[in-house]
Protein backbone atom coordinates (compact mmCIF):
# COMPACT_ATOMS: atom_id res chain seq x y z
CA UNK A 1 0.00 0.00 0.00
CA UNK A 2 2.53 2.28 1.09
CA UNK A 3 4.47 2.62 -2.72
CA UNK A 4 0.74 3.22 -4.37
CA UNK A 5 0.81 6.40 -2.04
CA UNK A 6 4.20 7.00 -3.20
CA UNK A 7 3.71 6.93 -6.82
CA UNK A 8 -0.24 7.73 -7.61
CA UNK A 9 -1.34 5.72 -10.61
CA UNK A 10 -1.25 8.43 -13.41
CA UNK A 11 -4.07 9.28 -14.84
CA UNK A 12 -5.05 9.61 -18.45
CA UNK A 13 -3.01 12.92 -19.35
CA UNK A 14 -0.16 11.61 -17.69
CA UNK A 15 -0.12 8.69 -19.64
CA UNK A 16 -0.45 10.74 -22.74
CA UNK A 17 2.07 13.06 -22.10
CA UNK A 18 4.66 10.27 -21.30
CA UNK A 19 3.42 8.69 -25.12
CA UNK A 20 4.41 12.13 -26.50
CA UNK A 21 7.42 12.02 -24.81
CA UNK A 22 8.61 8.67 -26.17
CA UNK A 23 7.80 10.02 -29.33
CA UNK A 24 9.11 13.18 -29.80
CA UNK A 25 12.56 12.11 -28.05
CA UNK A 26 14.02 11.33 -30.71
CA UNK A 27 14.34 14.37 -32.13
CA UNK A 28 15.96 15.91 -29.35
CA UNK A 29 18.86 13.70 -29.94
CA UNK A 30 22.32 13.37 -31.24
CA UNK A 31 21.81 11.60 -34.64
CA UNK A 32 22.18 7.92 -34.37
CA UNK A 33 25.71 6.78 -34.61
CA UNK A 34 27.14 9.58 -33.25
CA UNK A 35 28.75 8.23 -30.52
CA UNK A 36 30.10 5.82 -32.42
CA UNK A 37 32.23 8.03 -34.54
CA UNK A 38 36.04 8.91 -33.09
CA UNK A 39 36.24 12.09 -34.04
CA UNK A 40 32.42 12.58 -32.35
CA UNK A 41 33.57 11.76 -29.00
CA UNK A 42 37.41 13.98 -28.83
CA UNK A 43 35.05 16.45 -29.39
CA UNK A 44 32.55 15.32 -27.17
CA UNK A 45 35.26 15.44 -24.38
CA UNK A 46 36.56 18.68 -24.88
CA UNK A 47 32.91 19.76 -24.98
CA UNK A 48 31.97 18.29 -21.42
CA UNK A 49 35.48 19.63 -20.45
CA UNK A 50 34.39 23.35 -21.44
CA UNK A 51 30.99 23.15 -19.98
CA UNK A 52 32.18 21.54 -16.47
CA UNK A 53 34.64 24.33 -16.53
CA UNK A 54 31.79 26.96 -17.46
CA UNK A 55 29.67 25.69 -14.78
CA UNK A 56 31.84 25.44 -12.16
CA UNK A 57 30.98 27.91 -9.76
CA UNK A 58 27.93 29.03 -11.10
CA UNK A 59 25.04 29.46 -9.07
CA UNK A 60 23.15 27.68 -12.33
CA UNK A 61 20.81 24.26 -11.38
CA UNK A 62 22.83 21.54 -12.69
CA UNK A 63 20.02 21.48 -15.43
CA UNK A 64 21.99 24.05 -17.49
CA UNK A 65 25.17 22.16 -18.14
CA UNK A 66 23.06 19.03 -19.00
CA UNK A 67 20.91 21.69 -21.54
CA UNK A 68 23.96 22.83 -22.70
CA UNK A 69 25.49 18.93 -23.90
CA UNK A 70 22.30 18.51 -25.26
CA UNK A 71 22.32 21.25 -27.78
CA UNK A 72 25.69 20.74 -28.58
CA UNK A 73 25.40 16.69 -29.63
CA UNK A 74 22.20 18.01 -31.41
CA UNK A 75 24.55 20.71 -33.28
CA UNK A 76 27.43 18.57 -33.38
CA UNK A 77 25.29 16.03 -35.37
CA UNK A 78 24.30 18.66 -37.69
CA UNK A 79 25.89 19.28 -41.01
CA UNK A 80 29.31 21.26 -40.90
CA UNK A 81 28.85 22.30 -37.08
CA UNK A 82 32.61 23.07 -36.61
CA UNK A 83 33.68 25.16 -39.41
CA UNK A 84 36.62 26.83 -38.58
CA UNK A 85 37.55 30.37 -39.23
CA UNK A 86 41.30 32.07 -39.52
CA UNK A 87 43.65 31.71 -36.88
CA UNK A 88 41.93 28.72 -34.60
CA UNK A 89 42.35 25.14 -34.53
CA UNK A 90 39.07 22.33 -34.23
CA UNK A 91 39.38 22.03 -31.12
CA UNK A 92 39.00 25.93 -30.25
CA UNK A 93 35.32 26.12 -32.63
CA UNK A 94 34.32 23.17 -30.52
CA UNK A 95 35.24 24.74 -27.14
CA UNK A 96 33.47 27.98 -28.80
CA UNK A 97 30.89 26.25 -29.62
CA UNK A 98 30.04 24.75 -26.80
CA UNK A 99 30.35 27.98 -24.46
CA UNK A 100 27.86 29.42 -26.53
CA UNK A 101 25.90 26.10 -25.98
CA UNK A 102 26.22 26.67 -22.58
CA UNK A 103 25.37 30.08 -22.27
CA UNK A 104 22.25 29.42 -24.65
CA UNK A 105 21.13 27.03 -22.25
CA UNK A 106 21.42 29.17 -19.22
CA UNK A 107 19.66 32.10 -20.94
CA UNK A 108 17.15 29.06 -21.51
CA UNK A 109 17.13 28.56 -17.82
CA UNK A 110 17.66 31.65 -16.23
CA UNK A 111 16.47 35.32 -16.79
CA UNK A 112 18.99 37.44 -16.17
CA UNK A 113 22.26 36.78 -18.16
CA UNK A 114 24.66 39.03 -18.32
CA UNK A 115 27.37 38.81 -20.78
CA UNK A 116 30.29 40.78 -19.88
CA UNK A 117 30.41 39.35 -16.33
CA UNK A 118 29.98 36.11 -17.72
CA UNK A 119 32.98 36.68 -20.43
CA UNK A 120 34.65 38.28 -17.08
CA UNK A 121 33.79 35.73 -14.67
CA UNK A 122 35.39 33.17 -16.80
CA UNK A 123 38.32 34.62 -17.98
CA UNK A 124 36.88 34.69 -21.78
CA UNK A 125 37.98 36.65 -24.43
CA UNK A 126 35.73 36.26 -26.77
CA UNK A 127 34.23 38.83 -29.60
CA UNK A 128 30.07 39.16 -28.41
CA UNK A 129 29.21 39.79 -31.83
CA UNK A 130 31.45 36.48 -33.05
CA UNK A 131 29.19 34.67 -29.98
CA UNK A 132 26.04 35.94 -31.08
CA UNK A 133 26.29 34.90 -34.76
CA UNK A 134 27.52 31.37 -33.18
CA UNK A 135 24.56 31.44 -30.68
CA UNK A 136 22.64 31.98 -33.94
CA UNK A 137 23.99 29.60 -35.57
CA UNK A 138 23.27 27.01 -33.15
CA UNK A 139 19.97 28.50 -32.04
CA UNK A 140 19.01 27.97 -36.20
CA UNK A 141 20.81 23.91 -36.32
CA UNK A 142 18.64 23.08 -33.33
CA UNK A 143 15.79 24.49 -35.57
CA UNK A 144 14.88 27.06 -32.48
CA UNK A 145 13.68 23.33 -30.41
CA UNK A 146 15.26 24.59 -27.42
CA UNK A 147 13.32 22.49 -24.94
CA UNK A 148 14.33 19.13 -25.45
CA UNK A 149 12.81 16.45 -23.91
CA UNK A 150 15.49 14.10 -21.73
CA UNK A 151 15.69 11.52 -19.50
CA UNK A 152 14.31 13.34 -16.64
CA UNK A 153 10.94 14.00 -18.00
CA UNK A 154 10.33 10.47 -17.78
CA UNK A 155 11.66 10.04 -14.08
CA UNK A 156 7.98 10.19 -12.39
CA UNK A 157 6.76 7.58 -14.90
CA UNK A 158 9.53 5.53 -13.97
CA UNK A 159 10.06 5.54 -10.31
CA UNK A 160 7.27 2.90 -9.53
CA UNK A 161 9.82 0.16 -12.25
CA UNK A 162 12.71 1.24 -10.25
CA UNK A 163 11.38 0.75 -7.17
CA UNK A 164 10.07 -2.64 -8.47
CA UNK A 165 13.69 -3.48 -9.49
CA UNK A 166 15.87 -2.39 -6.97
CA UNK A 167 13.64 -1.03 -4.36
CA UNK A 168 14.81 2.61 -5.26
CA UNK A 169 13.66 5.29 -3.34
CA UNK A 170 12.14 8.55 -5.27
CA UNK A 171 14.93 10.41 -2.88
CA UNK A 172 17.53 8.31 -3.47
CA UNK A 173 17.14 8.56 -7.51
CA UNK A 174 16.47 12.39 -7.17
CA UNK A 175 19.72 12.84 -5.37
CA UNK A 176 21.61 10.51 -8.56
CA UNK B 1 25.91 23.62 -48.17
CA UNK B 2 29.57 22.72 -48.74
CA UNK B 3 30.79 20.42 -46.65
CA UNK B 4 34.29 22.19 -45.17
CA UNK B 5 36.32 19.38 -44.08
CA UNK B 6 37.65 19.64 -40.53
CA UNK B 7 40.70 22.01 -40.28
CA UNK B 8 40.08 23.45 -43.65
CA UNK B 9 39.94 27.31 -43.68
CA UNK B 10 36.75 28.93 -43.98
CA UNK B 11 36.80 32.05 -44.83
CA UNK B 12 33.39 32.71 -43.16
CA UNK B 13 34.45 33.59 -39.73
CA UNK B 14 30.74 32.68 -38.03
CA UNK B 15 28.56 30.41 -40.24
CA UNK B 16 25.69 31.31 -40.10
CA UNK B 17 24.02 28.04 -40.69
CA UNK B 18 20.98 27.76 -42.47
CA UNK B 19 20.73 31.54 -42.85
CA UNK B 20 20.45 33.74 -45.92
CA UNK B 21 21.85 37.24 -45.71
CA UNK B 22 19.20 39.97 -45.60
CA UNK B 23 20.54 41.31 -48.96
CA UNK B 24 18.61 39.30 -50.61
CA UNK B 25 15.79 41.56 -50.20
CA UNK B 26 15.10 45.01 -51.26
CA UNK B 27 13.79 47.46 -48.31
CA UNK B 28 10.80 49.19 -49.35
CA UNK B 29 9.83 51.27 -46.78
CA UNK B 30 9.81 51.35 -43.00
CA UNK B 31 6.11 50.68 -41.57
CA UNK B 32 6.73 50.45 -38.27
CA UNK B 33 9.47 51.37 -35.22
CA UNK B 34 9.27 50.87 -31.60
CA UNK B 35 11.41 49.90 -28.62
CA UNK B 36 12.01 46.43 -30.47
CA UNK B 37 13.78 48.20 -33.77
CA UNK B 38 12.09 48.37 -37.19
CA UNK B 39 9.97 46.89 -39.15
CA UNK B 40 10.11 47.29 -43.12
CA UNK B 41 7.99 45.78 -45.79
CA UNK B 42 10.40 44.11 -48.50
CA UNK B 43 11.01 42.84 -51.54
CA UNK B 44 12.38 39.47 -51.98
CA UNK B 45 14.72 40.44 -55.14
CA UNK B 46 14.60 36.59 -56.49
CA UNK B 47 10.37 35.88 -56.19
CA UNK B 48 9.79 39.34 -55.99
CA UNK B 49 7.47 38.62 -52.99
CA UNK B 50 6.45 41.27 -50.65
CA UNK B 51 7.42 40.52 -47.20
CA UNK B 52 8.24 42.36 -43.46
CA UNK B 53 11.51 42.72 -42.02
CA UNK B 54 11.37 42.42 -38.26
CA UNK B 55 15.08 43.92 -37.28
CA UNK B 56 16.15 42.06 -33.90
CA UNK B 57 17.23 44.72 -31.50
CA UNK B 58 21.04 43.54 -30.68
CA UNK B 59 22.47 44.76 -27.74
CA UNK B 60 25.73 42.33 -27.74
CA UNK B 61 27.44 43.23 -24.92
CA UNK B 62 25.05 43.07 -22.76
CA UNK B 63 23.73 39.38 -23.58
CA UNK B 64 24.73 38.14 -26.41
CA UNK B 65 21.65 36.81 -28.70
CA UNK B 66 18.98 38.29 -27.07
CA UNK B 67 17.12 36.32 -24.92
CA UNK B 68 13.87 37.68 -25.63
CA UNK B 69 14.54 37.08 -29.51
CA UNK B 70 15.32 33.57 -29.00
CA UNK B 71 12.16 32.88 -27.44
CA UNK B 72 9.73 35.08 -29.65
CA UNK B 73 11.56 32.77 -32.86
CA UNK B 74 11.47 29.53 -30.95
CA UNK B 75 7.54 29.88 -30.71
CA UNK B 76 6.98 31.42 -33.35
CA UNK B 77 8.60 28.29 -35.28
CA UNK B 78 6.58 26.26 -33.28
CA UNK B 79 2.93 27.78 -34.63
CA UNK B 80 1.71 27.10 -37.77
CA UNK B 81 -1.82 28.32 -37.76
CA UNK B 82 -3.80 30.13 -40.32
CA UNK B 83 -4.24 32.88 -38.67
CA UNK B 84 -0.69 33.32 -36.81
CA UNK B 85 1.30 35.60 -38.67
CA UNK B 86 3.95 32.97 -40.38
CA UNK B 87 7.30 33.57 -39.73
CA UNK B 88 9.52 32.37 -43.06
CA UNK B 89 12.84 32.62 -42.23
CA UNK B 90 15.33 34.34 -40.37
CA UNK B 91 18.26 36.29 -42.30
CA UNK B 92 21.22 37.94 -41.29
CA UNK B 93 23.15 40.76 -42.33
CA UNK B 94 27.24 39.87 -43.22
CA UNK B 95 29.61 41.93 -41.47
CA UNK B 96 30.62 44.50 -43.39
CA UNK B 97 27.53 45.39 -45.20
CA UNK B 98 25.77 48.67 -44.49
CA UNK B 99 23.13 46.77 -42.22
CA UNK B 100 26.47 45.32 -40.14
CA UNK B 101 25.51 42.43 -37.92
CA UNK B 102 21.50 43.08 -37.81
CA UNK B 103 19.60 39.73 -37.47
CA UNK B 104 16.09 40.36 -39.27
CA UNK B 105 12.92 37.57 -39.11
CA UNK B 106 11.29 37.82 -42.26
CA UNK B 107 7.37 37.75 -42.05
CA UNK B 108 4.60 36.86 -44.33
CA UNK B 109 3.45 40.99 -45.34
CA UNK B 110 0.00 41.52 -44.46
CA UNK B 111 -1.72 45.06 -45.27
CA UNK B 112 -3.99 46.13 -42.58
CA UNK B 113 -3.58 45.61 -38.80
CA UNK B 114 -7.45 46.15 -37.34
CA UNK B 115 -7.22 49.37 -35.92
CA UNK B 116 -6.38 50.91 -39.33
CA UNK B 117 -9.58 48.64 -40.59
CA UNK B 118 -11.83 49.72 -37.75
CA UNK B 119 -10.89 53.37 -37.61
CA UNK B 120 -11.67 53.57 -41.37
CA UNK B 121 -15.45 56.02 -41.30
CA UNK B 122 -17.91 53.64 -42.47
CA UNK B 123 -16.08 50.47 -42.04
CA UNK B 124 -18.02 47.81 -40.60
CA UNK B 125 -17.54 45.01 -39.72
CA UNK B 126 -20.33 42.35 -40.38
CA UNK B 127 -21.17 39.37 -38.34
CA UNK B 128 -19.99 36.54 -40.76
CA UNK B 129 -16.06 38.80 -40.15
CA UNK B 130 -16.65 38.84 -36.83
CA UNK B 131 -17.37 35.36 -36.41
CA UNK B 132 -14.45 34.75 -38.47
CA UNK B 133 -12.42 36.75 -36.04
CA UNK B 134 -13.86 34.80 -32.98
CA UNK B 135 -14.29 31.86 -34.47
CA UNK B 136 -11.25 31.55 -35.76
CA UNK B 137 -9.33 32.61 -32.56
CA UNK B 138 -11.60 30.35 -30.83
CA UNK B 139 -10.66 27.13 -32.94
CA UNK B 140 -7.32 28.21 -32.60
CA UNK B 141 -7.51 28.29 -28.80
CA UNK B 142 -9.09 24.88 -28.62
CA UNK B 143 -6.86 23.40 -31.04
CA UNK B 144 -4.19 24.51 -28.61
CA UNK B 145 -5.89 22.94 -25.63
CA UNK B 146 -6.30 19.88 -27.09
CA UNK B 147 -3.57 19.48 -29.75
CA UNK B 148 -0.25 18.42 -28.02
CA UNK B 149 1.95 18.93 -24.70
CA UNK B 150 3.98 21.80 -25.89
CA UNK B 151 0.39 23.75 -26.77
CA UNK B 152 0.44 27.12 -27.99
CA UNK B 153 -0.58 30.43 -27.34
CA UNK B 154 -2.00 34.04 -25.87
CA UNK B 155 -0.83 37.23 -26.42
CA UNK B 156 -0.15 39.50 -23.63
CA UNK B 157 -1.72 43.07 -23.66
CA UNK B 158 0.94 45.11 -25.56
CA UNK B 159 1.79 48.45 -24.47
CA UNK B 160 0.68 51.35 -26.69
CA UNK B 161 2.07 50.19 -30.10
CA UNK B 162 0.01 49.06 -32.75
CA UNK B 163 -2.36 46.67 -33.52
CA UNK B 164 -1.54 43.38 -33.64
CA UNK B 165 -4.48 41.72 -35.86
CA UNK B 166 -3.29 41.63 -39.15
CA UNK B 167 -5.83 41.35 -41.82
CA UNK B 168 -4.22 41.18 -45.87
CA UNK B 169 -6.43 42.41 -48.50
CA UNK B 170 -8.58 39.03 -49.09
CA UNK B 171 -9.58 39.47 -45.33
CA UNK B 172 -7.66 36.85 -43.85
CA UNK B 173 -6.61 37.56 -40.30
CA UNK B 174 -3.36 36.49 -38.67
CA UNK B 175 -2.10 37.49 -35.45
CA UNK B 176 1.44 39.07 -34.92
CA UNK B 177 3.30 40.65 -32.24
CA UNK B 178 4.80 38.10 -30.26
CA UNK B 179 7.77 39.65 -28.69
CA UNK B 180 7.03 42.50 -27.06
CA UNK B 181 4.08 43.40 -24.42
CA UNK B 182 3.44 44.88 -21.70
CA UNK B 183 4.31 42.14 -18.14
CA UNK B 184 2.10 41.28 -16.28
CA UNK B 185 3.24 41.65 -13.06
CA UNK B 186 1.01 43.01 -10.26
CA UNK B 187 2.81 46.93 -10.48
CA UNK B 188 2.25 46.77 -13.76
CA UNK B 189 -1.39 46.06 -13.74
CA UNK B 190 -2.30 48.55 -11.28
CA UNK B 191 -0.82 51.20 -14.21
CA UNK B 192 -2.16 49.40 -16.99
CA UNK B 193 -5.34 50.41 -15.38
CA UNK B 194 -4.92 53.82 -15.74
CA UNK B 195 -2.67 54.02 -19.05
CA UNK B 196 -4.08 51.45 -20.97
CA UNK B 197 -7.27 50.65 -20.59
CA UNK B 198 -9.19 53.62 -21.76
CA UNK B 199 -12.43 55.17 -19.90
CA UNK B 200 -15.11 53.33 -22.32
CA UNK B 201 -13.06 49.68 -22.25
CA UNK B 202 -12.71 49.86 -18.44
CA UNK B 203 -14.51 47.17 -16.45
CA UNK B 204 -16.95 47.78 -13.59
CA UNK B 205 -14.45 45.99 -11.08
CA UNK B 206 -11.75 48.83 -11.71
CA UNK B 207 -14.21 51.53 -11.95
CA UNK B 208 -15.46 50.67 -8.62
CA UNK B 209 -11.75 50.82 -7.05
CA UNK B 210 -10.69 46.88 -6.80
CA UNK B 211 -6.84 47.09 -6.43
CA UNK B 212 -6.54 43.37 -6.92
CA UNK B 213 -7.54 41.91 -10.59
CA UNK B 214 -6.93 39.32 -13.28
CA UNK B 215 -7.37 38.68 -16.59
CA UNK B 216 -10.77 39.10 -16.21
CA UNK B 217 -10.54 42.88 -16.78
CA UNK B 218 -8.78 42.06 -20.43
CA UNK B 219 -12.14 39.85 -21.31
CA UNK B 220 -14.44 42.74 -20.06
CA UNK B 221 -12.91 45.15 -22.32
CA UNK B 222 -13.15 43.06 -25.17
CA UNK B 223 -16.49 42.58 -24.71
CA UNK B 224 -16.77 46.16 -25.15
CA UNK B 225 -14.97 45.98 -28.16
CA UNK B 226 -16.57 43.02 -29.96
CA UNK B 227 -19.95 44.68 -29.22
CA UNK B 228 -18.73 47.83 -30.57
CA UNK B 229 -17.68 46.08 -33.76
CA UNK B 230 -21.15 44.45 -34.02
CA UNK B 231 -22.84 47.92 -33.24
CA UNK B 232 -20.84 49.98 -35.58
CA UNK B 233 -20.20 52.21 -32.12
CA UNK B 234 -18.80 52.06 -28.83
CA UNK B 235 -21.53 50.38 -26.50
CA UNK B 236 -20.56 52.61 -22.86
CA UNK B 237 -18.64 56.11 -24.10
CA UNK B 238 -18.92 57.81 -20.18
CA UNK B 239 -17.36 61.21 -20.02
CA UNK B 240 -16.14 60.24 -16.68
CA UNK B 241 -16.06 57.37 -13.73
CA UNK B 242 -19.33 57.84 -12.76
CA UNK B 243 -21.15 58.13 -16.00
CA UNK B 244 -19.06 55.00 -17.06
CA UNK B 245 -20.73 52.74 -14.30
CA UNK B 246 -23.99 54.48 -14.96
CA UNK B 247 -23.73 53.35 -18.39
CA UNK B 248 -22.51 49.76 -17.78
CA UNK B 249 -25.23 49.64 -15.32
CA UNK B 250 -27.88 50.91 -17.71
CA UNK B 251 -26.93 47.79 -20.04
CA UNK B 252 -25.73 45.06 -17.81
CA UNK B 253 -27.93 45.63 -14.91
CA UNK B 254 -27.23 47.25 -11.50
CA UNK B 255 -24.39 44.81 -9.47
CA UNK B 256 -25.75 43.76 -6.25
CA UNK B 257 -24.70 40.36 -3.74
CA UNK B 258 -26.57 37.85 -5.67
CA UNK B 259 -24.77 38.56 -9.16
CA UNK B 260 -21.89 39.63 -7.85
CA UNK B 261 -21.03 38.45 -4.94
CA UNK B 262 -18.29 40.70 -2.78
CA UNK B 263 -19.53 43.79 -4.69
CA UNK B 264 -20.21 45.93 -1.46
CA UNK B 265 -17.06 45.62 -0.42
CA UNK B 266 -15.33 47.17 -3.33
CA UNK B 267 -14.16 50.93 -2.52
CA UNK B 268 -16.02 52.90 -4.19
CA UNK B 269 -19.63 50.90 -4.13
CA UNK B 270 -21.41 53.19 -1.92
CA UNK B 271 -20.26 55.82 -3.65
CA UNK B 272 -21.40 54.44 -7.05
CA UNK B 273 -24.13 52.15 -6.36
CA UNK B 274 -27.30 52.64 -7.97
CA UNK B 275 -30.26 54.55 -6.57
CA UNK B 276 -32.69 52.98 -8.47
CA UNK B 277 -32.80 49.43 -9.40
CA UNK B 278 -31.52 48.11 -12.90
CA UNK B 279 -32.26 45.48 -15.25
CA UNK B 280 -29.82 43.32 -17.51
CA UNK B 281 -30.96 44.29 -20.77
CA UNK B 282 -27.82 42.96 -22.69
CA UNK B 283 -30.27 40.52 -24.94
CA UNK B 284 -32.96 43.17 -25.64
CA UNK B 285 -30.26 45.36 -26.82
CA UNK B 286 -28.48 43.61 -28.93
CA UNK B 287 -31.15 41.66 -30.42
CA UNK B 288 -30.79 42.00 -34.08
CA UNK B 289 -26.98 40.28 -32.68
CA UNK B 290 -26.15 37.16 -33.93
CA UNK B 291 -26.91 34.38 -31.75
CA UNK B 292 -23.74 33.51 -30.96
CA UNK B 293 -21.87 36.80 -31.06
CA UNK B 294 -24.63 37.45 -28.45
CA UNK B 295 -23.92 35.21 -25.88
CA UNK B 296 -20.24 35.51 -26.03
CA UNK B 297 -20.64 38.75 -25.17
CA UNK B 298 -23.13 37.92 -22.40
CA UNK B 299 -19.99 35.89 -20.82
CA UNK B 300 -17.51 38.42 -21.95
CA UNK B 301 -19.85 41.47 -20.10
CA UNK B 302 -20.56 39.83 -16.64
CA UNK B 303 -20.47 41.74 -14.26
CA UNK B 304 -18.90 39.68 -10.92
CA UNK B 305 -14.89 39.14 -12.33
CA UNK B 306 -15.05 36.10 -10.45
CA UNK B 307 -17.74 34.30 -12.74
CA UNK B 308 -15.55 35.03 -15.82
CA UNK B 309 -12.60 32.75 -14.57
CA UNK B 310 -14.53 29.38 -13.93
CA UNK B 311 -12.94 26.77 -16.92
CA UNK B 312 -10.71 26.86 -19.23
CA UNK B 313 -12.57 28.07 -21.66
CA UNK B 314 -12.40 31.09 -19.64
CA UNK B 315 -9.11 30.87 -20.45
CA UNK B 316 -9.14 30.67 -24.15
CA UNK B 317 -11.81 33.30 -24.03
CA UNK B 318 -9.05 35.88 -21.93
CA UNK B 319 -6.49 35.04 -25.23
CA UNK B 320 -9.02 35.95 -27.41
CA UNK B 321 -9.43 38.68 -25.46
CA UNK B 322 -6.19 40.01 -25.46
CA UNK B 323 -6.06 39.56 -29.45
CA UNK B 324 -8.86 41.99 -29.89
CA UNK B 325 -7.93 44.00 -27.15
CA UNK B 326 -4.20 44.73 -28.30
CA UNK B 327 -5.70 45.19 -31.72
CA UNK B 328 -8.41 48.12 -30.71
CA UNK B 329 -7.57 49.55 -27.46
CA UNK B 330 -4.34 51.33 -29.30
CA UNK B 331 -6.37 52.79 -31.65
CA UNK B 332 -6.28 56.09 -30.28
CA UNK B 333 -2.56 56.87 -31.09
CA UNK B 334 -1.72 54.45 -33.63
CA UNK B 335 -1.38 53.86 -37.20
CA UNK B 336 -2.32 51.03 -39.52
CA UNK B 337 -0.40 49.24 -41.32
CA UNK B 338 2.01 47.86 -38.69
CA UNK B 339 3.41 44.80 -38.65
CA UNK B 340 4.78 45.01 -35.04
CA UNK B 341 4.96 41.63 -32.96
CA UNK B 342 4.02 41.88 -29.31
CA UNK B 343 4.04 39.03 -26.24
CA UNK B 344 3.05 35.57 -26.37
CA UNK B 345 3.09 32.88 -23.77
CA UNK B 346 2.91 29.55 -24.18
CA UNK B 347 -0.35 28.11 -22.86
CA UNK B 348 0.29 24.75 -21.43
CA UNK B 349 -2.77 22.60 -20.81
CA UNK B 350 -2.12 21.65 -17.78
CA UNK B 351 -1.03 25.00 -16.29
CA UNK B 352 0.16 23.06 -12.84
CA UNK B 353 2.82 22.24 -14.81
CA UNK B 354 3.60 25.67 -16.19
CA UNK B 355 5.62 28.84 -15.02
CA UNK B 356 5.36 32.30 -15.50
CA UNK B 357 8.74 34.01 -16.17
CA UNK B 358 9.27 37.62 -17.07
CA UNK B 359 11.52 38.35 -19.75
CA UNK B 360 15.08 39.54 -19.59
CA UNK B 361 13.58 43.15 -19.97
CA UNK B 362 10.33 42.73 -18.60
CA UNK B 363 8.77 43.57 -21.82
CA UNK B 364 6.68 40.32 -21.87
CA UNK B 365 6.17 37.18 -19.76
CA UNK B 366 6.07 33.89 -21.43
CA UNK B 367 4.33 30.85 -19.84
CA UNK B 368 6.62 27.99 -19.91
CA UNK B 369 5.49 24.19 -20.28
CA UNK B 370 7.29 22.20 -18.12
Amino acid sequence: MDSKTEFPIPSDKERQAINNYLQIEREFMATKGFYKAERNLLHRKHAVATIAKLSQGQVVDAYVAYLAMNYFDRYASSTNPFAVGLGSSVTDTVCFVATCCFMLSAKMRSNQFDLQQFLFEKDLNYQPTRLAAMELSILSGLNWRMLPITPFYFLDHYYPTFSEIGGFKRRSINEI
Amino acid sequence: MAMAAPGQLNVNESPSWGSRSVDCFEKLEQIGEGTYGQVYMAREIKTGEIVALKKIRMDNEREGFPITAIREIKILKKLHHENVINLKEIVTSPDGNKYKGGIYMVFEYMDHDLTGLADRPGMRFTVPQIKLLTGLHYCHVNQVLHRDIKGVLLLMPSKDTCSNLLIDNEGNLKLADFGLARSFSNEHNANLTNRVITLWYRPPELLLGTTRYGPAVDMWSVGCIFAELLHGKPIFPGKDEPEQLNKIFELCGAPDEVNWPGVSKTPWYNQFKPTRPMKRRLREVFRHFDRHALELLEKMLTLDPAQKGQDKLWICTCCLCRFFLVGNMSRSNLQANTATLAGICIFHNSLKHSIWLPSADSSHIILYAL
